[in-house]
């Protein structure tokens, strides 16, 4: 197994709890702990607590933990379909400032599909001032399916969309491919639970490297896992310093955090 | 990171639905991953026809396929119709013994059948008396069959396997009122998970699994390797207890 890599860029992850499944160590603090430990440089994060309860406090807790940790945290923004227009404008133009991507938009915990009028109405408002919309997919949700992008992505060309989990399963990765194959603003995530055999290798063959982000989804899922599997897959040094960290910064916009940020290399 | 040596609990030979690597899942290829590419030193193998067509064929479909081939560790597949009455029980650990199969697997969904009427008991009393390992997949068994046989077979070694990352809840009871529970690993890839379950119970009771040909094992290789225990407890999972279980240390 290739030696550990330095400077990787996070785009999935979170902080706080789950109610389905007790989580620890799961404030900011400990999750940049495991970041060293496993040589991510930058996580872009968002709050459970706006996923699952209250979109502008879990906003709040993400702009917080960004403060508490300069170069290190970047705030992922959340909005909650299901409030009103009203309510979406005003959290939009509250948080936006604040936030480096969206992370992420999630149909299957909102019961609101993707290519609804809740999310029309979050994606108009993202494309007024376009940054990284990281959407959580999974084909065996109804709402998260990976093809119901397909009425959404080509409406709004200058989002880069990162398909979240890239579909999640067998049929979800296919899905996913034909998207970023399709669309040049499509992009894929790493991170999904159950690593098949030879998954990576496929999406790789199948889209590129240059269309592949790295994503750890921690402290939801077990980060070490997710870096061990882009550690271990037969790539080229260049491929896997794409996926880990190039990708990301493109996307992210991230040379002027480079310049002050000196123990980013 | 450290170079530990794994030994996987948790692999099996023949057709499967992995859409992203050969199948089937021959022999060689299980040899092929010993050694120096991903730091396997054996594999706890069944075969899938034994779940798929029928166990009797399929575990001797699996003693013909790993013949020579000492990295492979054989496991058989058990149904009730080995275990009728204690002869027949006794006939099926006797073609285990004679044929040096390391642990037995069942598949209670699949072959339709329940724990709970005793449809085992027999076969289980033989093993309970050897501390012969038993695996199951948790989507094979309920949580009432799970408990039923620790509490029916207290000295019956019961390996869970495929556990899912947001099962904590029903795993750490298990942990803690049954010594003879353990767990594998392979998709129980939980954030500071191998931290909390080695401080709370020991790392004794852990076992290192990847669900080849299905999973792959580098990324709980990786869980394994940088997780913040000991070396001795890495050891544990990755090699020790499975050989311990097995007798094999």
């Amino acid at each position: 197994m290739t030696e550990l890599y330095h400077d990787i860029i996070d785009i999935h992850a979170h902080l706080g709890k789950y109610h389905q499944f007790p989580l620890a160590h799961c404030d900011a603090g400990d999750v940049v702990q495991q970041a060293d430990e496993l040589g991510i440089r930058i996580l872009c994060v968002s709050h459970m607590y706006g996923l699952l309860y209250d979109v502008r406090e879990g906003n709040t807790l993400s702009r917080e933990a960004a403060r508490q940790f300069p170069g290190r945290i970047l705030a992922g923004g959340v909005l909650d379909p299901r409030e009103s227009e009203e309510e979406i404008e005003n959290e939009f133009n509250r948080c936006e400032p604040h936030v480096a991507m969206w992370n992420e938009l999630h149909p299957a915990l909102h019961r609101s599909p993707i290519n609804g009028p809740g999310y029309t109405t979050i994606l108009s408002l993202i494309n007024t001032k376009p940054k990284p919309v990281l959407v959580h997919t999974d084909e065996d949700d109804p709402y998260s399916r990976p093809d119901l992008l397909e009425e959404v992505v080509p409406r709004f060309p200058a989002l880069p969309f990162l398909i979240g989990h890239s579909g999640n399963v067998i049929g979800g990765f296919e899905k996913a491919v034909d998207l970023a194959l399709k669309y040049e603003n499509v992009y894929l995530d790493s991170t999904f639970s159950r690593n098949f055999l030879g998954v990576m290798e496929w999406l790789i063959k199948k889209v590129g490297a240059e269309k592949i982000l790295f994503g750890s989804d921690m402290p939801f899922l077990n980060a070490s896992a997710q870096v061990g599997k882009l550690l271990s897959v037969r790539i080229t040094e260049s491929q896997r310093e794409r996926i880990f960290r190039e990708n990301a910064r493109g996307l992210l916009k991230l040379d002027s955090m480079e310049r002050t940020s000196p123990k980013f290399s | 990171m450290s170079d530990l040596t794994f030994f996987d609990s948790n692999a099996f030979l023949g057709r499967h639905t992995n859409p992203y690597t050969e199948s089937p899942f021959r022999a060689e290829h299980a040899v092929s991953l010993l050694g120096a590419q991903v730091n396997l030193s054996g594999l706890l193998v069944f075969h899938a026809e034994a779940v798929l067509y029928d166990a009797l064929h399929g575990n001797q479909t699996l003693i013909d396929e790993t013949n020579e081939r000492p990295g492979l560790h054989r496991v058989w597949v058990a149904l009730p119709e080995v275990s009728a009455d204690e002869d027949e029980a006794g006939k099926f650990l006797s073609a285990m013994e004679e044929h040096r199969v390391a642990a037995v697997r069942i598949f209670p969904r699949t072959h339709n059948f329940t724990l709970t009427n005793q449809s085992l008991d027999p076969l289980f009393s033989l093993l309970n008396g050897r501390a012969f390992p038993v695996f199951a997949n948790q989507e094979e068994i309920s949580w009432d069959e799970v408990i039923y046989l620790l509490r029916s077979f207290p000295r019956l070694p019961f390996v869970l396997t495929n556990v899912g990352y947001r099962l904590g809840r029903y795993v750490d009871p298990l942990m803690r009122c049954y010594p003879t529970f353990h767990l594998e690993l392979s998709r129980y890839q939980v954030h500071r998970g191998l931290e909390d379950l080695c401080r709370k119970f020991g790392s004794e009771r852990l076992l290192f699994g990847s669900g080849l040909p299905v999973f792959s094992p580098e990324p709980v290789m990786a869980m394994v390797m940088s997780a913040q225990i000991g070396l001795h407890d890495k050891q544990n999972i990755a090699e020790a207890n499975l050989r311990r279980l097995l007798r094999r240390d």
